[in-house]
């Protein structure tokens, strides 16, 4: 005869497997799609061995998973395309065109700028700070960037690929004999080029060659640099995987950054001066 | 950035993703042109939202919330109700009962069911636990996604998944179990015509 101690233990230890039973059927989906954390996964395991209705669940839901993920996704036809390429443009237009507020716009610009420029600027700490230093540096600080050549960009590459073809912009072009250089063929070419010079240069803080280039009425720079230069940047690295190069466009000058085999080429150029990507040849 | 940029970066990193939407959207409309207006409506709200998007957060993830919210509002001017979730253990007696319900039998009844089938057995769960079936198990999402889109913690996906696809499990034993019973009938109907002539 049992020990009524022994049954009241034995009827607590069944309470306790079914309130287990009952919490870690919700956590077998993470079971079967990885997702349980180790101390979650030894308590499943432990109770799959002696439960065979979880056991049976389990097997299903693995089954259930398979099969959905073999169900193929419908499509949109090319017309189905079509039209909706037709009415987002028409839409993204509609919501640029809306009126805007200028005078909000004017007075929030230099506001933003600064903002942006010094994360902690408040109006509280302006108005409290005196004296003309302050008001001069505000001055220099809200007008300044109407007096750059609008030539910028935040990757150090482009950045001096696009400082080099400013300050060459009111300098003559070196002079080399280009039947003898080795370096007497640019990377990319496309129709109607010619390569005019070809000098070393420093970019990003690596040796790069840069090759000036006629392209019809415009000069158009090459900047050959080092794979571990080109793919530095994330911004960049993201841009070539989504559509295998990187543009910008600043006020006066374009920008395509294009991989090769070993190296990159960041071409720079008066707006709309260069090729379309898919003209140019390797 | 100037607009043609922007609206070129845009188009560039949600092309990829139309006919993904359009599959998820189909799933849960039987007529193409609600699906196409679906999509529509959510590539215009990514646009007003787009400089919102920050680099974090993956692209695929970012839509199906925007998706999930227009499907949302849709249903909600059709006031289309959640149904009441039933609660189905490992322990309910239909996962038992049927010769189908064991593992082996299970995985070959599935084998065997139509794709359409199937989608519609997904279809007829109630609202809180299609979702959660449909973009893991169809779309492939991680729970962490599946979290972020719906909006609610990653313990829930968790158990509505499981909750979700043992409903599924329960009701496509059913349905086979039925079938079976009624291609039975007809076979013992047949053979007793033939003895009878």
């Amino acid at each position: 005869m049992n020990n009524p101690t022994d049954i009241k233990t034995e009827n607590m230890n069944t309470d306790k497997w079914i309130e287990l039973h009952e919490t870690l059927q919700d956590l077998l989906a993470g079971y079967i799609d990885a997702e349980l954390e180790d101390e979650q996964i030894m308590l499943v395991e432990a109770h799959l061995i002696g439960c065979e209705a979880c056991r049976n669940d389990l097997a299903r839901q693995q089954a259930l998973s398979q099969r959905f993920e073999s169900i193929p996704s419908s499509r949109m036809t090319s017309s189905s395309h079509q039209m909706l390429d037709k009415a987002l443009d028409e839409a993204l237009l509609k919501n640029e065109c809306a009126p805007k507020k200028p005078l909000l716009n004017w007075l929030s610009s230099p506001l933003h700028f600064i903002k942006k420029i010094t994360p902690k600027f408040n109006l509280a700490t302006m108005l409290s700070a005196s004296g003309w230093s302050v008001a001069l540096l505000l001055t220099i600080i809200i007008f300044a960037p109407q007096f750059n050549s609008g030539n910028t960009s935040s990757i150090p590459m482009i950045q001096d690929a696009l400082k080099e073809y400013d300050e060459m912009q009111g300098k003559a072009l070196p002079v080399n004999n280009m039947n003898n250089n080795k370096k007497s063929k640019p990377p990319l070419s496309w129709s109607n080029t010619q390569l005019l010079s070809s000098w070393e240069t420093n970019i990003a803080g690596s040796p790069a060659q840069v090759y000036a280039i006629r392209s019809g009425h415009n000069i158009i720079f090459q900047y050959q640099v080092e794979e571990s230069v080109f793919f530095r940047n994330p911004v960049v690295r993201q841009a070539i995987v989504e559509k295998g190069n990187y543009i910008i466009h600043n006020k006066k000058t374009d920008v395509l950054a294009i991989p090769l085999s070993k190296s990159g080429v960041i071409v720079v150029g008066a707006t709309n001066s260069l090729p379309k990507p898919e003209n140019i040849i390797f | 950035m100037t607009f043609l940029d922007k609206q070129k970066r845009f188009q560039q990193i949600t092309y990829p993703w139309r006919d993904r939407l359009y599959g998820v959207a189909m799933r849960q409309t039987t007529t193409r042109q609600t699906a196409e207006d679906w999509v529509q409506e959510t590539l215009l709200r990514a646009w007003k939202d787009f400089n919102q998007l920050s680099n974090g957060i993956a692209i695929y993830s970012w839509l199906l919330k925007i998706l999930d919210h227009v499907i949302a509002d849709d249903r909600r001017k059709e006031k289309r109700r959640y149904q009441l979730a039933p609660v189905i253990t490992v322990d309910d007696k239909d996962l038992f009962s049927h010769p189908c319900s064991a593992p082996g039998p299970f995985e070959n009844m599935l084998q065997q069911q139509e794709n359409d089938h199937l989608n519609q057995s997904i279809d007829n769960l109630p609202e809180e636990f299609r979702q959660v079936v449909m973009l893991r198990d169809i779309e492939g999402l991680s729970y962490n996604e599946v979290s972020y889109i719906l909006d609610i913690p990653k313990g829930t996906v968790m158990s509505r998944l499981s909750r979700g696809r043992r409903i599924l499990a329960s009701a496509l034993i059913k349905s086979n179990s039925q079938l079976s019973c009624k291609s039975k009938e007809k076979n013992k109907a047949i053979i007793a015509e033939q003895g009878n002539e």
